[in-house]
């Protein structure tokens, strides 16, 4: 008996042992089939303008209809259902490989208490092969004892997440600069957010303060905005929201701009309460380009 | 608790050491232990399920020792004939009470008379039809005087819920299993090791294999309408192997872990596509059903003894049973009469038990004439899964039709290289192996330590990064 546990533990010390270089070479050739991996790859990019936020940026903001009434050149970096760590996190690296002037960030009462608003908030499984460069988010979004494990066997994370990546080389798509419009055909039921009293969570804002700090410390500017949705001002109760973010923006002289100035609550501009259709978001980012050149953004 | 999970992974060795350190080889205590382990392991799939299992248990305890200490001829019978009907009937409640009530309606309305049976919306107790023939060949042994009643609660009920074969066989024999749960074990090494190797093969080949095989498969089976002939050929073949891989590596985690706790579980599958006919094939895939039925259906019935019609007839009656057991559709019994078809040529010929050796033996290759047999074996075997593997029978022909398009001749749509070459290696190595136990059953002299410890540690991280964290992969006998 003592015989079979002594081989065991053997057999166990040479498995870690030998994760190492495995882990390694995962770490080096790691790879996704998701918007986040086609961000983190795109090096060597002098833009005006990013525009970031979660599905209702990736999904919302064309980049083609800004462009033509903004007369900058912009990339759409949001990502699907992401919080703001997520969207720290891929900022951080996409600017450490590329240049641009302008941050222009969506905010929303989802996106301030993104544990509610989002099925999975920060997608940790995207961004395994950077875990030792943003220690402190991980260690923010995921229980202890799995961001110890994951940091003393790093080949536990891969092998818990092993259907989500490939060491295979992902093509890069162009995927129209980041923008990928919701398909009409494509009819959602909608959701309205009527009586929904939004909460402005803590952690949440800590990474929407790391990202002006992060833009402020890379001298770019930020613009905030929220994106559309569908119901009037009177019917969702997002005055908490409302109130946080006119007071932030005021004390970080950011600007502010919410959608309900820049297109018309109307059946066929939206796919579902938080996302507009393709001619919904054609109109708008057009309009918010206008917007933005008129205040001179 | 899936052979294939964290947390059974962690019972097992919570069980082993509690077993071996903590009992201090106390035959009485291994025995409540393993009892306890066994009813926590069924509980946690559905504990209201395991007053079920422990009523059939009861049933049959108390029965066999009625049958034994009864008076009189028309006594015993009584007792046995309760025995048979109280399980049968929960397998059929269970099991099969729905199909027939639908089945009726559905009969009565071609008639022209509309009926609403009432159905019972109730999940299938897991393991019911496995724990239920333990039970019945444990009852039948004792009424035909083949073994005596065993006395002992606990011994009885480790037999028919030792939880390695619980859910999903081996279906033991009371006559194998008994006296081993009886019998002092103490702690070997080898044996051990042995089950340690056979645990690691099986989980190759369910969570390599078997799983990535399954996402082909049920994209192909899911659109089969819509794709070419060689893709639809792919979609069973890769089904084919799904299920091998699927049920022989659990029976692989089956024996193994018994084997950890100093038992022997029956057989289940001796490497059943070099099988060179039909019948070969049934004497080397789920082989402690096969033994079963055979004992307790075909013999009783007459078996082979009055002549090719009563031996074909039987053999009909077999595979449809067989079919059915497997579950309450059509499609099951037109895969058991399928397999009948195919074998009752060789019993009108005779040839049925041509072929019991092993293949090839002492050979690198088989002859001409047993690639040629065994290929065609395992043809004829892949077109009967595709009735197993399908939703009801007319879309099983559907999908035949649909593979002799002339699209048979194209490159398929839907492929996977890399799962082909894992497919060819596994083959080989199993051709490799196949006058052996399992695969990981190594010559020490040829297999020195330095390679086994590497091949274990291939194979461990094979398993690792197939191995499904956050979904559930159920073994495909379990909704048996």
């Amino acid at each position: 008996m003592n015989k079979l546990i002594k081989n065991t533990l053997f057999f166990f010390i040479l498995l870690i042992g030998i994760s190492y270089p495995i882990s390694h070479y995962i770490t080096t050739n790691f790879n996704t089939e998701n918007k986040q991996n086609w961000v983190l790859k795109i090096s060597d990019y002098n833009l005006d303008y990013a525009i970031t936020g979660s599905s209702r940026v990736a999904y919302v903001i064309d980049v083609k209809s800004l462009d033509s009434t903004y007369n900058k050149k912009g990339i759409n970096i949001g990502t699907s259902g992401s919080c703001f760590a997520e969207e720290y996190l891929v900022l951080s690296e996409f600017i450490s490989k590329n240049k641009i002037s302008t941050l222009v960030l969506n905010t929303d009462e989802l996106s301030f208490d993104s544990k509610k608003g989002y099925k999975y908030p920060f997608h940790d499984y995207e961004f395994l092969h950077l875990f030792d460069n943003y220690n402190d988010v991980f260690f923010d979004y995921i229980p202890k004892w799995k961001y110890y494990l994951w940091k003393i066997i790093p080949i536990t994370k891969y092998i818990e997440f092993n259907q989500r990546f490939t060491i295979r080389n992902q093509s890069l798509q162009d995927n129209n600069m980041g923008s990928n419009l919701v398909n009409d055909t494509k009819q959602y039921k909608l959701l309205f957010l009527k009586g929904r009293q939004s909460q402005i969570k803590e952690m949440d804002a800590k990474y929407f303060f790391k990202i002006i700090d992060l833009c402020g410390r890379n001298k770019i500017k930020v613009i905030l905005i929220t994106t559309p949705i569908y119901c009037t001002k009177e019917e969702t109760n997002k005055s908490n929201f409302k109130h946080y973010i006119d007071s932030v923006s005021e004390k970080l002289k950011v600007k502010y701009y919410d959608f309900d100035r820049l297109i018309e609550v109307k059946r066929s501009l939206f796919n579902d309460s938080t996302h507009t259709s393709s001619e919904g978001s054609i109109i708008y980012s057009r309009n918010l380009g206008r917007q933005l050149k008129i205040d001179g953004e | 608790m899936l052979f294939n999970s964290l947390s059974f992974a962690l019972f097992l060795s919570v069980v082993f050491v509690v077993y071996w350190y903590l009992t201090n080889n106390n035959l009485r205590l291994q025995n409540i232990l393993l009892l306890a382990a066994s009813y926590f392991f069924y509980s946690c799939w559905d504990w209201r399920f395991l007053f079920l299992l422990i009523f059939s248990t009861l049933l049959d305890y108390f029965t066999g020792i009625k049958m034994q200490d009864a008076g009189s001829k028309i006594s015993r019978k009584n007792w046995f004939w309760l025995s048979i009907i109280v399980n049968l009937g929960f397998l059929g409640v269970f099991k099969y009470y729905n199909f027939f009530a639908d089945t009726f309606a559905e009969v009565m309305s071609h008639a022209g008379i509309e009926v609403n049976p009432f159905t019972i919306q109730v999940i299938l107790p897991v393991g019911i039809s496995f724990y239920t023939f333990h039970g019945l060949s444990y009852v039948i042994d004792i009424y035909k005087r083949k073994i005596i009643p065993e006395y002992n609660f606990v011994d009885y009920a480790v037999f028919v819920s030792f939880f390695p074969l619980l859910v999903a066989g081996p279906i033991e024999r009371a006559t194998h299993l008994l006296p081993q749960i009886k019998k002092p074990r103490v702690f070997d090494y080898a044996k051990a090791i042995d089950g340690l190797r056979q645990i690691l093969w099986g989980l190759f080949k369910k969570v390599v294999i078997a799983d990535n095989c399954a996402v082909i498969a049920n994209r192909i089976f899911d659109l089969s309408d819509d794709l070419s002939g060689s893709t639809l050929l792919v979609g069973a073949l890769f089904f084919t192997f799904q299920i091998y891989c699927d049920f022989s590596g659990y029976s692989d985690i089956a024996l193994g872990t018994a084997r950890l706790f100093g038992i022997e579980l029956l057989r289940n599958f001796a490497f059943p596509y070099f099988s060179r006919d039909i019948a070969e094939f049934w004497r080397r895939w789920h082989i402690s059903l096969s033994s079963w039925f055979k004992d307790y259906l075909y013999i009783p019935l007459g078996g082979s003894k009055g002549g090719t019609w009563m031996k074909i007839r039987n053999t009909i009656f077999i595979f449809l049973v067989s079919g059915f057991w497997h579950g309450a559709n059509w499609t099951f019994i037109a895969w058991g009469l399928l397999n009948a078809l195919y074998i009752i040529p060789s019993i009108v010929l005779n040839t049925n038990r041509n072929n019991m050796d092993i293949v090839a033996s002492g050979k690198y290759l088989p002859t001409a004439k047993e690639a040629l047999s065994i290929g065609t074996t395992f043809i004829l075997t892949l077109f009967a899964w595709i009735f197993f593997r399908s939703d009801s029978i007319s879309s099983a022909f559907t999908y035949i039709t649909n593979i002799f398009k002339p699209s048979l001749f194209t490159i398929p749509s839907i492929r996977s290289s890399n799962l082909f070459l894992l497919l060819t290696f596994f083959t080989i190595v199993e051709w490799i192996c196949r006058n052996k136990k399992h695969c990981l059953e190594f010559d020490h002299h040829l297999f020195v330590k330095p390679l086994r410890i590497t091949i274990y540690l291939v194979l461990t991280y094979c398993i690792l990064f197939n191995l499904k964290f956050h979904e559930e992969s159920e073994f495909i006998y379990f909704q048996f």
